[in-house]
């Protein structure tokens, strides 16, 4: 369980984090998506301890994160697969980090073949490609078996076998009863892996809720073609819809598809096309963060004119 | 505790730079008893009356000091440089959330790690030098036994320097900067000193990391009057002056070090 309680953290004068607050619950997979610039990583650092949030705070099972006196064993966090020594052996990296929290070299062993590394062992980190940080970094978050996973994008850079890879070791560990938060900027990469979506701007939360209640939000209604339009839209409105006619069809807000073919059968009205119109996840985080993205493309008709 | 120790320990040993830094150390060894059957040869060539009015300088451990004290300040500038410029610093600060064991972990080793090749550089030139040079030069015409503490003062003054690379380390984060600063301090300090006005120059010059070695051993300043008889800078400290001035160099540095690392914000 991770609790970010109104945090704050500026840097200079820019507000990276402002006022924050939300949970991620064990069990869950939770994606903590927002635009580049957002705040994700600096939360994420908060929540490590690594920076000093001006003020609120974050909590991972209760307590502030540098309290715990060995944090590998219940916190792991992949923050930068870069952040290694290019010329000390991945064994060697590990075991330095495990002898911290007085991990066993047996412990670095079984994560190095569970991350698909034991080959590589003995290698110079220096020498390794994006996809093997990743794995490095994912197999130092895992060594003191922790109950809480943080992932700063851990598929930037990966192929897609890789990415599946990740996907499934997030899920899984999701399914052993762990707390994951994994960042993305990506909605499509969210919507294949997590159960809940924090989705923040600059610095801001802008929502807090489940995939399914999200897709359910942005659903625009449902399009009727009837050859007895006006008819039909005069029925739905005395039932309560808002109906707006749309390219010789009607847009019907406010009733469900069984509502509308209910009615239309008790009216004797024949119904061409009923479709239900849901906004892709992507669409939908697309026009929620697009006020706090930061760098805006120039729209095409800015430049022709 | 520890089990930082450990970690800090395979840290430093498990990087390239460290082995080079060590190599470079033994190098001098070799370097020192060559450089001491040089020294020795020019010395036989002089006039008798030369040699009687002059001392020869001092032993040849003494002459390589500056460069053994580099290689251990570049050892502990690495120690935390390493860290940030990898961006490493992160992971290790989140392992072990209470950053001084960090500092106390790093300094332990670094102090060790620069002992152990300081002591063997010293002991080692030492030893090959007096059997180059035997009792043919006045600078090895005392026994081990009187040596003993200047050799070991010599070998504490890279720990000193070692703990303050450390600490630059630490505070600026750059490798370039800290090694520059220890530079600044161990080669071109000197050369400054000798335009400072008196006593100033004396003061400085006493407080000059190369200059520690003799001042905590008790040796008396070598020259004090230049050629034309001006007065060059030379040591001021007393044994015990010495000792908290070496003492003074390790506070500071690391106390710069922990305020760094525990105010600043791990980006």
């Amino acid at each position: 369980m991770i609790e970010v309680i109104e945090l704050t953290k500026r840097y200079g004068r820019t507000l990276a984090v402002d006022g924050l607050s939300f949970q991620v619950k064990p069990g869950l997979v939770t994606g903590f998506l927002g635009p580049n610039g957002a705040g994700k990583s600096t939360t994420m650092r908060a929540i490590l301890g690594l920076d000093a949030p001006d003020s609120g705070r974050a909590l991972v099972d209760g307590r502030p994160y540098i309290e715990i006196r060995q944090p590998m064993r219940v916190v792991g966090a992949l923050l930068d697969a870069s952040s290694v020594h290019p010329g000390r052996s991945a064994l060697n990296h590990l075991r330095a980090l495990a002898r911290t929290n007085r991990i066993g070299t047996s412990a670095v062993v079984s994560v190095m073949e569970r991350v698909g590394l034991a080959g590589v062992a003995r290698k110079k980190v220096g020498a390794f490609s994006l996809g093997m940080k990743q794995r490095l970094g994912i197999a130092a978050a895992l060594l003191g078996d922790p109950a809480v996973l943080m992932f700063d994008e851990p598929v930037n850079g990966l192929d897609p076998e890789g990415v599946r890879w990740i996907r499934e070791l997030m899920r899984g560990l999701a399914g052993d009863g762990r707390t994951v938060l994994v960042s993305s900027h990506l909605m499509s990469e969210m919507q294949l892996t997590a159960d809940r979506l924090v989705i923040i701007g600059r610095g801001k939360l802008i929502e807090d809720a489940t995939v399914g209640e999200l897709t359910k939000r942005f659903q625009r209604g449902v399009l009727v073609r009837s050859p007895r339009g006006e008819e039909l839209a005069a029925a739905l409105s005395s039932a309560g819809a808002t109906v707006t006619p749309e390219g010789g069809g009607l847009s019907v807000q406010g009733l469900d598809v069984p509502s509308i073919g209910d009615l239309a059968a008790a009216k004797g009205i024949p119904l061409h096309e009923v479709t239900p119109r849901g906004a892709s996840l992507e669409e939908a985080y697309m026009r929620l963060t697009a006020d706090s993205v930061e760098h805006k493309s120039a729209g095409y008709k800015a430049v022709a004119s | 505790m520890t089990g930082v120790l450990s970690a800090e320990w395979l840290k430093l040993r498990s990087v390239r730079s460290t082995h080079y830094l060590f190599g470079v150390a033994v190098l001098l060894i070799g370097g020192a008893a060559l450089l001491s059957l040089a020294r020795v040869t020019a010395w036989e060539n002089l006039s008798a009356q030369t040699r009687a009015e002059n001392s020869g300088g001092g032993t040849t451990e003494e002459t390589i000091l500056q460069f053994v004290q580099l290689l251990g300040g570049i050892v502990g500038v690495l120690t935390f440089t390493s860290e940030y410029a990898t961006g490493l610093i992160r992971s290790t600060f989140a392992v072990v959330p209470r950053r001084p064991i960090v500092l106390v972990a790093k300094a332990a080793v670094v102090a060790a790690g620069t002992a152990v090749m300081a002591s063997a550089v010293m002991f080692m030139s030492y030893a090959f030098s007096e059997a180059v040079v035997g009792d043919r030069m006045p600078a090895y015409e005392p026994g081990f036994g009187e040596q003993l503490p200047h050799l070991a003062a010599l070998a504490g003054s890279v720990v000193v320097v070692a703990l303050l690379g450390l600490g630059l380390g630490a505070l600026l984060r750059s490798a370039t900067g800290a090694i520059a600063i220890l530079v600044v301090l161990l080669f071109i300090g000197q050369m400054v000193v000798m335009f400072l006005p008196e006593p100033f120059s004396h003061w400085i010059y006493s407080a000059l990391p190369v200059s520690l070695p003799d001042q905590l051993a008790g040796v008396p300043p070598r020259i004090v009057d230049g050629p034309a008889g001006d007065p060059v800078p030379h040591t001021v400290l007393s044994v015990p002056g010495a000792w908290a001035m070496a003492a003074g160099y390790v506070v500071a540095s690391l106390g710069a070090a922990y305020l760094a690392i525990t105010r600043r914000d791990v980006r």
